[in-house]
C-alpha cells in the first residue's frame, strides 16, 4: 500500500486538492461515456458509503497482484503468467541499477525461448543492404569494440492503471521499468559492415519470441522498426551483458537491442534479425499499436479518438518523457514527529538527463531542490535525496517534480490516451507522522 | 516427504502441450532449442530457481515457465472464452482487467481477432456477451470467482 489520492477530502488534509476527487472522476466520466452510462450509475459513484461501479485509477505504487516466481528471477509481481509479464516491486528501486533478478519482464507473445543453442544462433542483417551478414555470438564478442551505456528500460504502458477512464492492457503500477548497465556492440558498427543501401527507410528488428496464431497475423511475431535516419541509431547497443552478467533469458538472452532514452517497445529481446527496409514498416506493431497522440503531452480525449481526427506518432520514435519517483518513504509505516529522515528517489528522462528534482512536503505549495546523486549518464536513473524532519504529527502529501536537460517539467494534471501510454504526472506520496510523545 | 516428492513429480508432469515449433517470420537456423514450454504451477511446487546447468555445452536453458491460471467466472460462454482466448494467452489476463463498459469489451474482442485470434464469426457475439456480463461494471467480482474454485 502506498498512497491513495482522492481518499481524503481536501479540508481534512489541509494541504491541496487530491488529484482525483470523486467530483473530478465524475466530470471525466461524464465527458467520456456521456449517454452510455445511465445517470443512476454515475450518481452511485459519487455516494460515499456505497460500493462504486466505477473502476477508478489504481493509485498503489505497484500493481496489487500476487508475486510469482519464474526462472532466474526473485518473486516479482505477476501481471500475467502466459505470456510472462512481471512488475518490479518498489524496494528494488533503492538501487540505481536494478538487479537482473528483479528486472521487470514483458512479453507480447507466449512462445518464449526456454533454451538457446549458441552454436546455431546467429544475428543476421539482411534486406536492403549491400552485404547480407550473419554474426555468431563469439564474433560479436571478438570482432567488435565493446561499449557500455546505463539506460532506463521502461514499458510504454508503465503506470497504465492510473488512466481514467481505464484502458485495456497490462495494468502496470510504476514498476514496469528498470535501469541497467548494458554492454555490447554498437548497432552502427554492424550496419557499417553490412552497408545500408541508398534510400533505406527503416530498420526492422525481430527476436526469437513468437506467438501461436497463424503466420502472417500480428500475434504470430513481434517486430519493431526504427527510422533509418533516426539519430538514436548512433547510440543503440546490441547488448550481450546486463549489469556485468549474461542477460537473463526473460530479459532477452543472448542479445537485446538497447535504444537509450526510448520506451522498451523497440528494445527487441533475443534479437536475431535486423532487416533494412526500402519503405516504411507498415505492420500492425508500428501502425496500430504503440501510437501516441502527436502532441507534447501525448494527451487526448475519448471524443477526439471517436472523431477519427487524432493524429498519432509511433512511441518508438520519441524520447521518454521526464519522470520522478519516491522510493523512500513509501508510506508503509508512520514517520515520527521531529525524527529526521531522508526523502529519496529516482528520476529519468529520454531528453538530456535530469537537470533538477524539486520536492514538496506540503502537497505542492512550496518546493525545495533535492540533491542529485552521482551521474551515471543521461539515460540512467538519477538518484536524488532531501533531508526532512516532520515537525508535527499529521498527514502529509509529499510530491516530487523533475526537470530534464531540455527544460521539460512533469505535469501536475493527468493525461489520457487510449493506449494508456507515456504517463508522467507528478507523483504524490502520502505519509502519516505520529506523535513522538 | 514422500508425499511432497510425488506432488512435485505430479506437478511437473502436467505439461499442457504448450510446446510450439517456433517459426519466426523470416528465419532459418535460429539456435532456438526450445520455446513456449510452460508447466502448471497452481500448487506453487515448481522450484523457483532453475537447477544448476550441470554441463558446459553451448545450449543455455531455463526450466518450464510456471502457469498460475486464475479461473474464469462461471457462466454461459465460459468454455468458448477458455478455448479461443487461451490459444494465445492465459485467461488470467481477462480477470486482471478493470471492469470495462460493454463497448470496450466488444472492441477488445475485435482487436484480438485483428491480431489473429481464430474465433469463428458465429461465436464472436457469445464471447463478447460473456465478457460484458461477467467482467463489466456489474459482473461477478473476479476475486470471489477465484476464491471459490481455489480454496
Amino acid at each position: 500500500m502506498s498512497y491513495q489520492h482522492g481518499a481524503t477530502p481536501p479540508e481534512e488534509s489541509g494541504l491541496t486538492l487530491p488529484v482525483y476527487s470523486r467530483r473530478r472522476a465524475l466530470q471525466i466520466l461524464a465527458g467520456a461515456l456521456g449517454a452510455a452510462l445511465p445517470l443512476p450509475e454515475a450518481a452511485r459513484a459519487q455516494g460515499d458509503g456505497g460500493r462504486s461501479n466505477l473502476v477508478l485509477p489504481d493509485t498503489h505504487w505497484n500493481a496489487s497482484v500476487p508475486a510469482g516466481v519464474v526462472p532466474q528471477k526473485l518473486p516479482l509481481l505477476r501481471l500475467s503468467d502466459r505470456p510472462i509479464v512481471l512488475e518490479t516491486p518498489r524496494p528494488f528501486f533503492d538501487s540505481l541499477l536494478t538487479p537482473n533478478s528483479a528486472f521487470f519482464v514483458r512479453y507480447h507473445l507466449d512462445v518464449i525461448p526456454n533454451a538457446i543453442d549458441l552454436s546455431r544462433w546467429r544475428l543476421s542483417i539482411r534486406g536492403h543492404v549491400s552485404r547480407p551478414l550473419e554474426f555468431s555470438f563469439s564474433q560479436l564478442l571478438s570482432e567488435f569494440e565493446s561499449v557500455s551505456v546505463v539506460a532506463v528500460n521502461q514499458c510504454t504502458g508503465n503506470s497504465r492503471s492510473r488512466f481514467f477512464p481505464r484502458v485495456p492492457g497490462t495494468q502496470w503500477g510504476n514498476g514496469g521499468m528498470g535501469n541497467a548497465r548494458w554492454t555490447g556492440v554498437r548497432l552502427m558498427d554492424l550496419l557499417e559492415r553490412a552497408g545500408l543501401r541508398p534510400k533505406t527507410m527503416a530498420l526492422r528488428f525481430q527476436g526469437l519470441d513468437s506467438g501461436r496464431s497463424v503466420e502472417g497475423t500480428p500475434a504470430h511475431s513481434y517486430a519493431k522498426s526504427l527510422n533509418a535516419h533516426d539519430p538514436i541509431l548512433r547510440e543503440c547497443v546490441i547488448a550481450y551483458q546486463m549489469n556485468g552478467a549474461p542477460l537473463p533469458m526473460l530479459n532477452g538472452f543472448p542479445v537485446r537491442l538497447v535504444v537509450p532514452g526510448r520506451f522498451s517497445t523497440c528494445w527487441i529481446k533475443h534479437l536475431s534479425w535486423i532487416e533494412a527496409l526500402p519503405e516504411p514498416d507498415r505492420s500492425h506493431w508500428m501502425m496500430n499499436a504503440y501510437r501516441l497522440p502527436d502532441n507534447p503531452r501525448h494527451a487526448t480525449t475519448p471524443e477526439e479518438v471517436a472523431s477519427g481526427k487524432l493524429r498519432t506518432v509511433a512511441a518508438s520514435d520519441l524520447p521518454m518523457p521526464v519522470r520522478s519517483f519516491f522510493v523512500q518513504p513509501d508510506g508503509s509505516s508512520k514517520l515520527v514527529a521531529r525524527l529526521p529522515i531522508e526523502l529519496k528517489g529516482i528520476a529519468f528522462s529520454g531528453s538530456g538527463g535530469i537537470r533538477q528534482v524539486e520536492v514538496s512536503t506540503d502537497g505542492g505549495r512550496s518546493w525545495k531542490l533535492a540533491r542529485l546523486d552521482s551521474d551515471l549518464g543521461p539515460y540512467s536513473f538519477r538518484g536524488w535525496r532531501l533531508p526532512w524532519t516532520p515537525q508535527r504529527p499529521g498527514r502529509y502529501e509529499l510530491r516530487c517534480r523533475a526537470m530534464d536537460g531540455k527544460g521539460n517539467v512533469q505535469p501536475t494534471e493527468p493525461i489520457w490516451n487510449p493506449g494508456g501510454y507515456a504517463w508522467n504526472m507528478v507523483e504524490t506520496q502520502t505519509v502519516f507522522v505520529g506523535e513522538a510523545a | 516427504m514422500n508425499r511432497l516428492l510425488s506432488c512435485i513429480a505430479a506437478a511437473t508432469m502436467v505439461f499442457l502441450g504448450l510446446v510450439a515449433a517456433p517459426r519466426p517470420a523470416f528465419g532459418n537456423a535460429d539456435g532456438l532449442a526450445e520455446a513456449g514450454v510452460y508447466a502448471l504451477d497452481s500448487t506453487g511446487l515448481i522450484l523457483p530457481v532453475s537447477p544448476y546447468p550441470g554441463n558446459s555445452t553451448s545450449t543455455y536453458s531455463v526450466g518450464a515457465y510456471p502457469l498460475a491460471p486464475t479461473p474464469l467466472a462461471r457462466g454461459s460462454g465460459q468454455e468458448l472464452v477458455e478455448s479461443y482466448c487461451s490459444i494465445c494467452h492465459s485467461v488470467t489476463l481477462i480477470g486482471a482487467q478493470p471492469r470495462f463498459p460493454p463497448e470496450v469489451w466488444k472492441k477488445e474482442v475485435e482487436k484480438m481477432i485483428h491480431l489473429g485470434a481464430p474465433i469463428p464469426a458465429e461465436l464472436v457475439a457469445q464471447i463478447v456477451d460473456y465478457l460484458q456480463k461477467h467482467y463489466g461494471p456489474d459482473g461477478t467480482p473476479p476475486s470471489s470467482a477465484g476464491a471459490k474454485s481455489n480454496p
